[in-house]
């Protein structure tokens, strides 16, 4: 069934309202000065509410998504959403509380901030946490704002911040925020970081070296321990961007690799929604040297009461307004506390497994650039398909006509045509079986009539959009 | 093998898996991770089931309190009814479980409801491109002063003015510690509470790159936007909005020729719910596009010639440009700023203005009703929703207040050091005139 939807601003009449407002009965309004007053908002949208929630049903029709099926984007974590969290998240006693209340009558949601920080303490292995960061991206400048601090106070001047070439692209663009510059560190052929090549550089200049663990390639970091005391020797900090934590959850401790501080988000590992790209939450844990930056408000307990505190003269300040993405974090406690330490530790092994699964049934099929054993996600390259002038991308695509989201593509960078993939453990054999037999279908459609995958897709709601006339044409708002 | 319900892998499916993967047990996969760094068991408890996680949660909730029509508080995060399509559009699962729209084809719905709220932003605010939402009002703010400082070719310095949100003036400072800007900060005038037009001019010398005022401001008061762009023309002028309901009502930035409008839009649709998720929103002239943070949607058509969504110039962004990208956010706020439109979308043209003026409305006669009672009101400026009034003892409105179940507002010396007995107090359409007495009596008896 083909879903077609005009912009809302185009389906507006005149005369329409999509909710009741009664007029007041007590006007000021003349006593406005006339030069302030706006006239009516043009082009602003007129309709029912039928219509309205019509117009958003159909939309949501033209959207692929986690309950409908395989979503395997790499170092994206697309797991099942539990709709438990979403019902307590739901509650009015969470929704309706200002920031500004009075702490004696928000002592509910101070005790969820207060148990989140402790199980993702006792999860880490690390001393203290902040919950306030908005999203991964967020939590890692978090964190090099207070490593940029730590030695600000120390009164060394350390500009330099290392960074794996297959890191995340948020990583050296927190750094560079955060006042840093920074150093790439290239993989070995191994896919893992070259560690001589890090002793070469690791000096008194280098503030942090930021780590991906297992790194983008879903390869576990196996000299973890030796690369934080080079990092260590040298009084720098190490970082783990925890965006692939599910793949070691409850069956590692991060603290034990000898990482100072690290991330975790929220909305991958912890199974809160993405809500089509936010909002997450990106909580940073660190180690008891750096605690006192923190950035403020904290939650503390003092004699069985929660309160917030914003005396520690040596936080980095606030992040942002107020307090964390609360509805988020709702969510996140009410996962761990409905997995348990077993469940979690089953998280992490079953995802490992899927990975594998999906490695082992494609490699036949599809060029595997880097061999080392894959943890929760596993990087294939179009090499194979490229020779018939097929990319990655035009699988990606054909992949939509077979009812399954596609990978992640060209990412990481280090990889040439990159399909980079993530099952999570939420999938079931016969989910996964339905991914593997569409790419070994696709790999023989490039074999035989490649034009079929490279002017896919063919049964989506649009067809191959132009996102080079987009940049050119620059039309983005409704006129 | 231990079984959990959100885990599909049965034993026989385990089975299966192992075999073709061609090993006996799962922990041969971890093979590459040394031994020493796991642990022997599980570091957290054991798992709950659903009715003692209702309960616990149920049992969390109680030990809040809430009131919606005997609160007084706003100061950045205001309380407005959300229309119940707004929680059920947002909870469809094609929109709470999609991520980041990477694959347009299958990603229509969101991208073309971003495209819809960009609009709609802009349409709001009178300038020409919005972006598809930042994390909140502050980081959009600090978002917005760096991508001034990447236009402007000038100085180092921004000037803010104190009646700028102390939690926006706050994160800025936390960001620039480690850059080169610097903040240059401007006193308002005590009898209007509107930023000292007359000082201005010299205030701004060649340092200033950049200058950002709120409106309304932190006290609710609306500043002369044009008098201000009449002495700032030659620097960036950033427009901060933290009750974007008042652009309703009021002249929006954007006809006055601010260069950048942003903010917070949680009033459109979003709980205060602690204080996240929020959204921040930011706009700006088609001729600064390139600067931009954060994610854009655009309009294009597919290979049938059809109009799609996709979203575009992502040159700018941290996955492609990493070090050197516009900024480093990547999960944005979609879902919020899909509340925001579906809000816009049912109050609409006619809706919104009238939510505007019953806002405005029930703000001035609460105050009327105050200054008649002889309660004083600290500013003359034009407000919108939100206003200052002097006490004589601040802790005896708030235990007063306490008994009777009303929030009274915001003790503005939690801010301000020197604004001692000052009371921050915001009226929504959620506040009913029928407790106004009530409201006016705890203040009066203060005096």
């Amino acid at each position: 069934m083909k879903v077609e939807e005009p912009l809302i601003f185009e389906k507006s009449k005149p005369g329409k309202i999509g909710i009741l407002i009664e007029e007041e009965e007590d006007s000021f309004l003349q006593e406005i000065d006339p030069t302030l007053l706006r006239e009516e908002i043009k082009g602003f949208p007129e309709l029912s509410e039928p219509e309205v929630i019509r117009h958003f049903h159909r939309l949501a029709r033209m959207n692929w998504a986690v309950t409908l099926g395989i979503y395997p984007l790499g170092s994206c974590t697309m797991k099942y959403n539990p709709v438990l969290n979403e019902e307590v998240a739901g509650l009015r006693g969470f929704l309706e509380l200002h920031p500004e209340q009075d702490m004696e009558d928000i002592q509910g949601i101070l005790e969820i901030y207060w148990r989140l920080e402790q199980l993702l303490l006792q999860l880490t292995g690390m001393d203290a946490a902040t919950l306030l960061p908005a999203a991964g991206a967020h939590g890692e400048l978090t964190a090099i704002m207070m490593v940029k601090k730590f030695f600000a106070e120390k009164g060394e001047n350390r500009e330099f911040v290392l960074i794996q070439d297959s890191a995340h692209g948020t990583n050296p663009a927190s750094a560079s925020i955060a006042g840093f510059k920074t150093r790439e560190i290239k993989s070995t052929r191994s896919g893992m970081l070259d560690v001589a090549a890090l002793e070469k550089v690791m000096d008194e200049k280098v503030a942090l070296m930021m780590m991906t663990v297992p790194n983008t390639l879903g390869i576990f970091e196996t000299q973890i321990v030796e690369i934080a005391e080079i990092v260590h020797s040298k009084g720098g900090f190490v970082y783990c961007d925890g965006a692939n934590f599910n793949s070691f959850v409850a069956k590692i401790l991060p603290s034990r690799m000898g990482i100072d501080l690290m991330h975790v988000n929220l909305h991958k590992t912890f199974s809160t929604p993405h809500g089509g790209g936010g909002p997450g939450a990106g909580p940073v844990l660190v180690k008891k040297e750096l605690e006192p930056f923190l950035p403020i408000p904290r939650i503390v307990k003092e004699d069985g009461k929660f309160k917030v505190s914003c005396d520690f003269p040596l936080s980095i300040g606030r992040i942002k307004s107020f307090f964390g993405q609360t509805a988020v974090i709702v969510r996140a406690l009410a996962y761990i506390l409905s997995m348990g330490g077993e469940g979690l530790k089953r998280v992490a092994e079953v995802c490992v497994l899927n990975a594998n699964y999906i490695r082992r049934m494609l490699e036949e099929f599809f060029y595997l650039p880097y061999k080392s054993d894959s943890l929760h996600e596993v990087v294939f390259s179009d090499k194979f398909q490229r020779e018939k002038g097929v990319t990655a991308m035009d699988i990606a695509k054909r992949l939509l006509d077979y009812g399954v989201h596609s990978p992640t593509v060209f990412f990481p960078l280090i990889v040439k045509g990159a399909l980079m993939i993530e099952p999570t453990e939420t999938e079931s054999k016969e989910e996964l079986d339905r991914f593997i037999e569409a790419m070994r279908k696709i790999a023989q459609e490039i074999e035989e009539n490649p034009e079929v995958v490279k002017t896919a897709p063919h049964s989506t709601p649009v067809k191959r959009c132009d996102e080079v006339l987009a940049a050119r044409r620059l039309k983005v708002r409704w006129e | 093998m231990y079984k959990h319900p959100y885990i599909p892998c049965g034993s026989q499916e385990l089975k299966e898996l192992l075999a073709a993967v061609g090993v006996d047990d799962v922990d041969n996969l971890f093979k590459s991770v040394p031994k020493e760094l796991f642990i022997d068991s599980p570091p957290i408890g054991k798992a709950l089931e659903v009715e003692e996680i209702r309960k616990l949660f149920h049992t969390l909730a109680s030990k809040n309190k809430f009131t919606l029509e005997r609160s007084f508080i706003g100061g950045g995060i205001y309380r407005h009814f959300v229309p119940p399509p707004v929680r059920y559009i947002t909870s469809l699962p094609e929109f709470l479980t999609i991520y980041t729209p990477y694959q347009p084809e299958i990603s229509q719905g969101i991208l073309q409801a971003m495209y819809e709220y960009q609009t709609l932003i802009c349409q709001l605010t009178d300038m020409e491109v919005s972006n598809a939402s930042l994390y909140d009002g502050a980081t959009a703010f600090v978002e917005s002063v760096f991508m001034a400082k990447r236009v402007s070719k000038k100085g180092n310095t921004v000037a803010i003015p104190k009646s700028l949100h102390p939690h926006y003036r706050d994160t800025l400072k936390t960001y620039i510690s480690n850059l080169e800007i610097d903040i240059k900060e401007i006193d308002w005038d005590p009898m209007t509470g509107e930023i000292e037009i007359d000082k201005l001019g010299k205030t701004l010398s060649d340092e200033v790159f950049a200058l950002a005022v709120q409106s309304p401001n932190y006290f609710g008061v609306v500043e002369r936007i044009d008098a201000v762009r009449s002495i700032s023309k030659d620097i960036i002028l950033i427009v901060v909005v933290t009750e974007p309901l008042s652009m309703a009502l009021f002249k929006p930035p954007g006809f006055f020729g601010a260069d950048i409008v942003t903010g917070e839009a949680q009033s459109f649709g979003l709980y205060p719910s602690w204080g996240g998720p929020l959204i921040g929103f930011l706009a700006t002239k088609a001729s600064l596009i390139r600067h931009l943070p954060g994610r854009l949607i655009g309009e294009t058509v597919d290979k049938d010639g059809k109009r799609a969504f996709v979203a575009t110039l992502s040159t700018r962004e941290q996955h492609i440009r990493r070090e050197r990208a516009t900024s480093n956010i990547c999960t944005n706020q979609t879902l919020a700023a899909l509340a925001v439109t579906v809000f816009l979308s049912l109050y609409g043209k006619c809706g919104l203005r009238k939510l505007a003026e019953k806002n405005y409305n029930r703000a001035h006669l609460l105050a009327k009703m105050l200054k008649d009672a002889g309660v004083k009101v600290t500013f003359e400026g034009t407000f919108f929703n939100e206003f200052v009034v002097e006490v004589k003892d601040i802790k005896k409105v708030f235990a007063k207040a306490r008994k009777v179940g009303i929030y009274p507002g915001i003790d503005l010396a939690r801010y301000y050091k020197y604004m001692q007995n000052h009371l921050l107090v915001s009226v929504t359409e959620l506040n009913k005139p029928e407790t106004f007495e009530e409201f006016v009596d705890i203040l009066r008896e203060d005096f």
